[in-house]
């Protein structure tokens, strides 16, 4: 469906929720449940606590719902409390697992980029990213946000968002390659 | 470890919760209604239920509760009327004392004024006198 005209349903649906419609409040869950429940998946790294996160922020916002004016205006305000709900949720289960990481063994040889162990293994590395750095690069390549827009949803400068998702990455290589020279330590 | 943003991206791809996941909030935000609705119910039948078994008491609390709000208002016009009585006699001695001061004031003035004609009237005769003996 074309954005414009899913925009339109959306704005439609939010109108009959708003005068409590409980089916178009239904369909504004199910049009926005992948997005919030993914950043928490991917943030947490857990399914239940996730899927718990992921319903708290659509409670906040059947009780908010007089609040939102537009499509739009959903969207932003569900990411940005799906953002600070996860941080809070991370901060209260303290599971950072980076030191665990930190003493791994260096890869004597580098492994082919896309394959299934990859991918697996970019989201256990991404959960021993600090909390911040975490959410970062989750908006930015799970929902492809720019810069700009990352930092309005988390309150930091630009400059700061740039230079902390460079170093995620960074520290994203760095960790990847201990994990997989693990595994291949591990396999011969 | 070289890995591209598209690896990135298809490891971060979105995942739907499933169809359960909507009918859970719905149903959580229905449980939640009904909660609210039956503690409102619950409040207004303990009250309701009160005043239907306790009749006297409730009447009696009633007639209290009138008397005491008629007595309010009965102190509450007396300060007023006591208040309005205090102003008045109060605006009324300021325009007294204002009349009495306006009329010393035309007094005083009279009586300097008629002194002041009496100088001037005796004093035109003695300065023609002392003309007269220069010439």
């Amino acid at each position: 469906m074309p954005d414009g005209q899913q925009e339109d349903r959306t704005t439609a649906c939010l109108k009959q929720a708003v005068q409590g419609d409980a089916t178009a409040f239904a369909s504004l869950v199910a049009e926005h449940q992948a997005m919030v429940f993914s950043i928490a998946l991917h943030y947490l790294q857990d399914r239940s606590l996730a899927e718990d996160v992921a319903q708290e922020v659509f409670l906040e916002l059947y009780q908010n719902l007089s609040t939102i004016e537009s499509a739009g205006h959903l969207t932003y305000w569900l990411r940005r409390v799906a953002v600070h709900r996860c941080i809070d949720q991370g901060r209260r289960r303290n599971t950072r697992r980076e030191s665990a990481l930190e003493g791994l063994p260096e890869p004597a040889v580098q492994n082919a980029p896309a394959d299934p162990l990859l991918l697996g293994k970019l989201r256990q590395v991404l959960e021993a990213l600090p909390e911040k750095q975490r959410m970062m690069v989750v908006l930015r390549y799970q929902e492809d946000l720019g810069p700009a827009e990352i930092a309005e949803l988390l309150r930091m400068p630009v400059n700061t968002v740039k230079s902390t998702l460079h170093r995620s990455l960074d520290d994203l290589r760095k960790k990847l390659t201990r994990k997989l020279g693990e595994v291949r330590y591990a396999i011969f | 470890m070289p890995f591209s943003e598209d690896d990135l991206r298809n490891a971060l791809r979105r995942k739907d919760p499933g169809p359960e996941f909507t009918r859970r909030v719905m149903a959580r935000i229905s449980q939640g209604g009904a909660e609210r609705q039956a503690q409102n119910r619950k409040g207004r039948f303990s009250w309701l239920q009160a005043m239907w078994l306790h009749p006297v008491p409730a009447f009696a609390a009633f007639v209290l509760i009138l008397l005491a709000g008629a007595w309010i208002g009965y102190q509450r016009y007396q300060t007023h009327q006591w208040e309005a009585q205090v102003r008045k006699q109060q605006q009324e001695r300021a325009e007294q004392r204002a009349k009495d001061e306006t009329i010393l004031a035309l007094r005083i003035t009279t009586a300097k004024l008629n002194h002041v004609f009496q100088k001037v009237n005796n004093a035109v005769p003695e300065d023609a006198n002392i003309r007269r003996e220069r010439l």
